[in-house]
């Protein structure tokens, strides 16, 4: 499964430093923070507030529908929050001046399935691509090394021309990953992408995401499996009903006091 | 309730019917007398025009292709405003309006206006074609971005790309599947229309037919049915085989591209692999 001493290589230090240019600023700021999808609808977030440190690995938990997705569509600037304030590495979730700085893998991992391993990889390399190049096709030669190197640090050497829509589940989760390796964000946002692959293959794609933590990625990840945030996070947040019901360091993670907090509704 | 709405529906189909003089029995029998007459007189075939009927059909085919091609590359921009999650309702709706009133306007009409503005020939029936196509071809086109997994294109946003860079890298190849089908929907219907296009002096195999039935060489006109029915048939076979190729090759379950078409080619794999006795697929 990979290489890793190859993928410490590529990935290096994310694009643009947070810490000089941005202050004291957090990773990831929310507060009080409050998003409806529809008018009629109930809140998905109605007053999350939540701070992340740059450098800070973070996983959210919760059960199904207390807002993890959306408060992380929230911090990707994807969406407008009808209150409160979120903001990333020092700037609006919204401004274009963040534009490549943060990476987001959704749910079922957005990868345009009718193009190959490496096309979706080198599409991490967006960003720093002039738009003319890029409409024809064309990135740097060092890009598609990267792209290159990414893909066979994740194992996918030998599938790197097959069509996504031709890749099993876990090696699409290795594309996702390689396309984040490629951007080189400073901040990674990631909803549940390992929930559906078994625990020893969400323990492999779970290093490789831990190398880019371990060069200084900020990691803020919404994940289920409580044994799996043991091993990578250093804090767990838990939202319930749209709110942040509790906040943990791993080191004295207690799974049973999670669960009831899980279960709990917070307090109008 | 069903059952209520049901009648309600036969008894409307039988009032318009009746309405429309459908119901004028000995008319009817009179009709029927004239067509079996007119049926009588279409045989046998007089082959001998077949020359420049096939000439005139080769004439029908450049026009669709070309109307077809020129549609298409006027569609896309159009389209791609139109569609609602690239450019928001704001630009989407006006682009919506133009393509719509384009559309309102039958090919027919099309190739009339444009022999009103460019004289007779093939020239005015490829471009009415072709503003035809604009609009049908840009409804379905914005449709099928629209279709486009909206996590998709959060994703690949999320990388930090321009719009234009979303567009091409992720809005064309994820609806190109659906677009190759429409294309050639949109070239199979051009073929049909343009047939008829010669009856307003537009090109194409119609002047043909138009002549025939106005000289009453009911056999000349069979000739031009049989040899346009067989270029219709093969330009179906041909575009299966190129839908086959786009859309088998990439379906796979769960994929937005195991289309309707994937399906019922998958179905009819599967049947005939039972007819042969050969054993499924692993």
């Amino acid at each position: 499964m990979g290489r890793p001493d190859e993928l410490t290589a590529i990935v290096g230090r994310p694009e643009g430093n947070a810490s000089a240019e941005d202050g004291a600023a957090p990773a990831v700021a929310l507060r009080d923070l409050r998003v409806r999808y529809r008018p009629q609808d109930d809140p998905a977030l109605s007053g999350a507030t939540l701070r992340v440190a740059v450098g800070e690995s973070v996983a959210v938990v919760g059960p199904s529908g207390s807002g993890k997705s959306t408060l992380l569509r929230a911090a990707a600037g994807f969406l407008r929050a009808e209150a409160g304030e979120v903001s990333v590495l020092g700037l609006p979730a919204s401004d274009a001046r963040l534009r490549g700085r943060v990476g987001y893998i959704p749910q079922q991992l957005g990868l345009v399935r009718a193009r190959s391993a490496f096309d979706n990889a080198v599409m991490g390399a967006l960003s720093r691509t002039a738009t003319g190049r890029s409409l024809l096709g064309v990135f740097s030669p060092l890009d598609a090394e990267v792209a290159r190197e990414a893909l066979a640090a994740v194992g996918l050497e030998r599938k790197m021309h097959d069509k996504v829509s031709h890749l099993s589940g876990g090696e699409r989760q290795r594309v996702a990953i390689a396309r984040t390796l490629v951007q080189r964000p400073q901040l990674l946002l990631a909803d549940e992408f390992v929930s559906n692959l078994d625990v020893a293959a969400a323990n492999d794609v779970l290093a490789l995401v831990g190398k880019m933590r371990d060069r200084g990625v900020t990691m803020l990840m919404a994940m289920h499996d409580l044994d799996l945030v043991a091993a990578f996070a250093d804090r767990v947040v838990v939202l319930a009903a749209g709110r942040v019901v509790g906040d943990f360091a791993t080191a004295s993670l207690d799974v049973q006091q999670i669960k009831a907090v899980m279960g709990s509704r917070p307090n109008a | 309730m069903r059952r209520a709405a049901l009648l309600l529906l036969v008894a409307a189909v039988v009032a318009a019917a009746a309405h429309l003089g459908l119901f004028n029995i000995p008319r009817l029998a009179r009709g029927v007398g004239n067509l079996s007459q007119f049926m009588g007189d279409l045989f046998p075939p007089n082959f001998n025009v077949a020359g420049p009927v096939l000439a005139a059909l080769v004439e029908t085919v450049e026009m669709s292709l070309v109307a077809t091609v020129v549609g298409f590359v006027a569609a896309v921009p159009l389209a791609l405003l139109g569609a609602r999650n690239l450019f928001g309702r704001a630009v989407g709706a006006p682009a919506r309006f133009v393509l719509a009133a384009v559309r309102t306007i039958p090919a027919l009409l099309w190739a009339i206006i444009m022999v009103v503005a460019f004289g007779l020939g093939p020239v005015p029936g490829t471009l009415g074609l072709a503003a035809y196509t604009v609009g049908y071809l840009g409804k379905l086109m914005y449709e099928a971005f629209e279709a486009v997994d909206p996590e998709v294109l959060e994703a690949v946003r999320g990388v930090g790309c321009s719009r234009l860079q979303l567009i091409r890298h992720a809005v064309l190849p994820e609806a190109g599947s659906p677009l190759v089908s429409q294309v050639l929907f949109m070239f199979e219907y051009n073929v049909r229309a343009s047939s008829i296009l010669g009856f307003v002096g537009a090109g194409g195999v119609g002047f043909y037919m138009f002549a025939y039935i106005e000289l009453f060489q009911y056999r000349s006109l069979m000739t031009v049915i049989i040899l346009t029915l067989a270029l219709v048939l093969a330009i179906d076979f041909a575009s299966g085989l190129i839908r086959r190729q786009f859309l088998v090759g990439e379906a796979r379950p769960g994929s937005p591209n195991a289309g309707f078409l994937a399906g019922i080619w998958d179905a009819g794999r599967g049947v005939g692999r039972r007819f042969r006795g050969a054993p499924p697929p692993p």
